[in-house]
This record gives structure tokens, C-alpha cells and sequence, in this order.
């Protein structure tokens, strides 16, 4: 298992991708999160990912 | 025969490196308070505690809550619900919770709870009132969090660089009076706990 790599990147090149603001997927667990009195908004991140790429989480 | 050297000093060096790992974790603990601290045997009525009247109580670091909302953070729920002293407490505090703590002086108790989404970032605590009431330097206060149910996913605390995910009704956390801490419940339950307030006795330094 890999533990670490060795940081090698721009990082502003990092923050300078095009990102998608993205709710999560799964509506019903959402839901229970929201209903429990979670912010549904804040459940969510940005993604910038490969077209192939079938992000399922 | 180079290769054989070679992955001895690997192995060597694997092995100094746990060794080292190993005697940090003991000098971690030494720094720990001891096993007896870090927990109370839970002897009390959830549903007592359930039905306090709790007030809703944002964080009163005005400039720390505005740095946070300013960065994106929802403001209203970066708070907590708490009751506490003068508040009639339950008789379990006095009975059972207080006398293990006999190694502090001026204690206060309060009840706290943070529903599902509710949180505080990363802080330091004001000890207003309490320094207010018991005249003590703040540092030479310690403060204790004991929870009072066991953790579900999603309740998180931190305190320092350390992280706590996981709990048992009755364990202990404990901060000196300006260590950083935080507190997450990204879970779907209410999470209850005592916080402790006091400052270490002369007989206990």
C-alpha cells in the first residue's frame, strides 16, 4: 500500500481547473441527513474529473 | 551479496523507525492523564438529560465566528445547546460525576448537546463567566468533556492534532485552558455530553 508520494505539482494549477459543484448522488441518505437538520447544500463537493471517468461516490 | 546488504539496512531501518513510533506512543501516553481520568462509569437517566432546558448558544468569539463565515461557514451552525450552573442540576452530578473529579478545584458543571449539523471549528475557550465567578487564572484551568452516550459516524472531536471518532458512554476528554478543539456532528443523532470545568488542586500537582 502507498502511503505517500512525494508532492511533485502546482498546486494553482491544481485550484485553477474548471470544477463542477457536485450534490451528492445517493438522494435518499441525503435526505435523512437533511431531515435529521444537516444543511442539503453542504452536502456536496466540486470534482474535476476524466470524461471516462464514471464518478459513482 | 550488495543486495543482501542493501535489504538488511532496509529491514533495519523498518525496524528503528517502529521502535521509534513505539517509544513516542509512551511518552504520548505518560503525557495522558491517567486510565482512572479518562472515564466515569455512566450511572444516569439519558431522557433526564434529554429533557433540560437547553438554550441555544452561538460561540461568543465574534471575530473567530465572522472569520468562518466569511470563508464560507454557515454562521448558525457554528453554536451549541447548553445548561448549565445556576441551572438546577441533576442529582447525579453532585453524587456520582463531581467526586471523581476531586483532583480540580472550583468545579462547574454544564450539559451540552449538538444536533445533526451543528458544530465548532477549531477555537479556544473564553471561560467568561467562569473566571468572572471563581476569580482563577485561566491557565490554570482544565476542562473535560464527558460524553454521555457512545459516539455514532459522523460525531468527530478534535483536540490538538489529535482526532476522536469514537467514544464510550463515560469516557473523558480533556484540554488545558487555551488548547485548540473542535466539534463536529456530521451524524444523523444528537450528541449529549457534561463539560467539565476546574483548576488543578495543590495536593494533585
Amino acid at each position: 500500500m502507498i502511503n505517500h508520494i512525494e508532492p511533485n505539482w502546482n498546486i494553482d494549477e491544481i485550484k485553477n481547473l474548471n470544477y463542477k459543484f457536485a450534490p451528492f448522488k445517493d438522494e435518499v441518505l441525503v435526505s435523512q441527513y437533511a431531515q435529521s437538520g444537516h444543511d442539503r447544500s453542504k452536502i456536496s463537493v466540486y470534482n474535476y474529473h476524466e470524461p471516462s471517468f464514471q464518478k459513482d461516490d | 551479496m550488495t543486495d543482501l546488504k542493501f535489504q538488511c539496512i532496509i529491514i533495519m531501518n523498518q525496524v528503528f523507525k517502529k521502535m521509534i513510533n513505539h517509544i513516542e506512543l509512551i511518552q504520548k501516553l505518560l503525557q495522558q492523564p491517567s486510565a482512572e481520568l479518562l472515564r466515569c462509569v455512566p450511572n444516569w437517566n439519558i431522557d433526564e438529560i434529554k429533557n433540560l432546558n437547553y438554550k441555544f448558544a452561538p460561540f461568543k468569539d465574534e471575530m473567530l465566528v465572522s472569520q468562518y463565515a466569511q470563508s464560507g461557514h454557515d454562521r448558525s451552525k457554528i453554536s451549541v445547546y447548553n445548561y448549565h450552573e445556576p441551572n438546577e442540576m441533576p442529582k447525579f452530578i453532585t453524587e456520582h460525576v463531581k467526586p471523581r473529579f476531586d483532583f480540580l478545584d472550583k468545579v462547574c458543571a454544564a450539559f451540552n448537546y449538538f444536533k445533526p449539523g451543528q458544530y465548532l471549528p477549531p477555537h479556544s475557550d473564553l471561560y467568561g463567566k467562569y473566571m468572572q465567578l471563581y476569580d482563577v487564572h485561566p491557565k490554570n484551568i482544565v476542562r473535560c468533556i464527558l460524553m454521555l452516550e457512545n459516539s455514532c459516524p459522523g460525531q468527530i472531536l478534535q483536540i490538538k492534532d489529535s482526532t476522536f471518532g469514537s467514544w464510550k458512554s463515560g469516557d473523558c476528554f480533556y484540554w488545558n485552558y487555551d488548547e485548540i478543539h473542535a466539534f463536529y456532528n456530521f451524524s444523523m443523532k444528537d450528541r449529549y455530553a457534561i463539560q467539565i470545568t476546574g483548576v488543578i488542586n495543590e495536593k494533585s500537582k
